[in-house]
């Protein structure tokens, strides 16, 4: 009978361990349960708040660029297809645009040509081949001139980053100025260049805070905006303007070599450009 | 025999309180603790697990209307013209890099002197692939030449991280007594970068 007793005390005991090692356990999911949901939750739903709100304005946004779209994009596919697309009348206005640009600085004496512009066909492509000495300048306005061609609007001219840096700033600041904005990103390129102050102003008509402006300013800085910006304060890009030469087809580089000359200013430039025909 | 009754009612005592207190916290880890830890946002309640999901959803929602949003807005239509512009992105990057190079190679000064200068370039287009060979020489001898270099590189990395270093050569020469260090560089840059 005490054999049994002690055999019962120990069952006993070992149970009671079980129990507390149990209510241990579950003491320590009960303080994991509440301390994620403290840590998970609450940002979770400051996330699913910002998240909702985005895509209300973003929906509002689609509507009001929706009306618009067929109308804008008519006109713009057009120019592409007749003057940017590769085919043998978009190679022909390319190499106008580099005849013009070498008549420009041999006129004004900021390029010393060794070998003429020369071309070679193939079935795809067509090879255009120089040699000069330059100045830094006429050096520039040839490395605007390959940056931005094949380039048609503002859109174009800057990146997917970039613009989606503008639009965020847009959902944030006024989203009803989309229209505005869309309608800056279709502005020629051209046309934003010779009067870049303008057309930011109209855009930055819709937005009270200096955000979106600082901003603005920026990704202008950083991009081939800026570079078209410098190019047509160049006497090549009025020339190019009266020719009526813009929008150009795309330029691929070959090969570009260029040498410091020991005249302060001055590179020897070789290059072979592609001028695509398909 | 007196310890051990003793020790029976003690045991007997916390087993009941484990025992209870067990039972308790099983049931509010399975009825109560889910109520209690459910959220509320705009009116509706939600365990983590569900916000969770919800909040992916809602961020794979948001991503498909900047991409309806951008195609809204692209001025052109013309699938074929975006394709061709990638290349131009391409070239574009490239010739910034040579900008910025020839641009830094001024901040590299000892005194009034200019320390590193680049003498040629040569791009070339090969398949997809831009490869740069630019050509220099720092205007000190090899000591100052092995710090100089590599902080360009490391100027040059941070600012155009796509431009990827294939190859490096150094050459000492002696000019008018003065020891210069010629280096050439290898780099290369793939179209699909930004």
């Amino acid at each position: 009978m005490i054999r049994n007793k002690n055999i019962l005390l120990i069952a006993e005991t070992i149970l009671t361990l079980t129990l507390v090692v149990l209510s241990m356990y579950y003491v320590t999911e009960h303080v994991a349960v509440l301390s994620e949901a403290q840590e998970v939750s609450i940002p979770l739903v400051a996330s699913v708040g910002q998240l909702e709100q985005q895509k209300t304005v973003m929906q509002q946004q689609l509507d009001l660029t929706a009306k618009k779209v067929m109308r804008r994009t008519e006109l713009a596919d057009e120019q592409v297809q007749a003057f940017i697309l590769p085919s043998a009348d978009a190679t022909m206005r390319a190499l106008h645009v580099l005849e013009t640009w070498v008549n420009v600085n041999e006129r004004t004496q900021n390029m010393r040509v060794h070998t003429p512009l020369t071309t070679k066909q193939t079935a795809t492509s067509t090879y255009v081949y120089f040699k000069a000495d330059l100045h830094s300048s006429a050096l520039h306005e040839l490395e605007s001139i390959i940056a931005i061609s094949g380039l048609y609007t503002v859109y174009d001219a800057l990146s997917a980053d970039q613009r989606l840096v503008l639009l965020e700033r847009t959902e944030a600041e006024s989203p009803a100025a989309i229209t505005e904005v869309e309608d800056f990103f279709a502005v020629p390129l051209i046309a934003f260049a010779v009067d870049a102050e303008g057309y930011i102003s109209a855009v930055l008509r819709s937005f009270t805070g200096l955000q979106f402006s600082n901003i603005l300013a920026s990704i202008v800085q950083n991009s081939a905006l800026q570079t078209a910006i410098d190019f047509a304060s160049s006497q090549t890009a009025k020339e190019l303007q009266e020719l009526d030469l813009f929008p150009y087809t795309f330029m691929h580089v070959h090969r570009f070599s260029q040498v410091e000359s020991v005249v302060k200013d001055w590179q020897s430039v070789e290059f072979t450009i592609i001028l695509p025909l398909s | 025999m007196v310890h051990a009754r003793l020790l029976r009612r003690s045991l007997r005592t916390v087993h009941i309180f484990s025992g209870a207190l067990t039972i308790l916290l099983v049931v509010s880890y399975y009825l109560v603790l889910p109520v209690l830890a459910k959220i509320e946002s705009n009116g509706k309640t939600y365990s983590i697990q569900d916000l969770q999901s919800y909040t992916a959803e809602l961020r794979s929602e948001v991503l498909q209307l900047q991409q309806q949003r951008e195609e809204l807005l692209q001025p052109v239509q013309v699938s074929e013209y975006y394709d061709q512009l990638k290349t131009v992105q391409s070239t574009k990057y490239v010739l910034d890099f040579v900008d910025f190079l020839y641009k830094k190679q001024s901040v590299f000064t000892l005194g009034n002197e200019q320390l590193l200068r680049f003498t040629q370039h040569t791009i070339q287009q090969e398949n997809s692939v831009y490869t740069m060979r630019l050509q220099g020489e720092v205007s000190a001898d090899a000591t100052i030449a092995r710090r100089v270099i590599p902080e360009f590189l490391s100027m040059v990395s941070v600012a155009y991280p796509q431009a990827i270093l294939q190859n490096t050569h150094f050459s000492s020469v002696t000019t008018e007594g003065r020891e210069v260090t010629l280096f050439t560089l290898h780099f290369a840059f793939y179209h699909d970068q930004k």
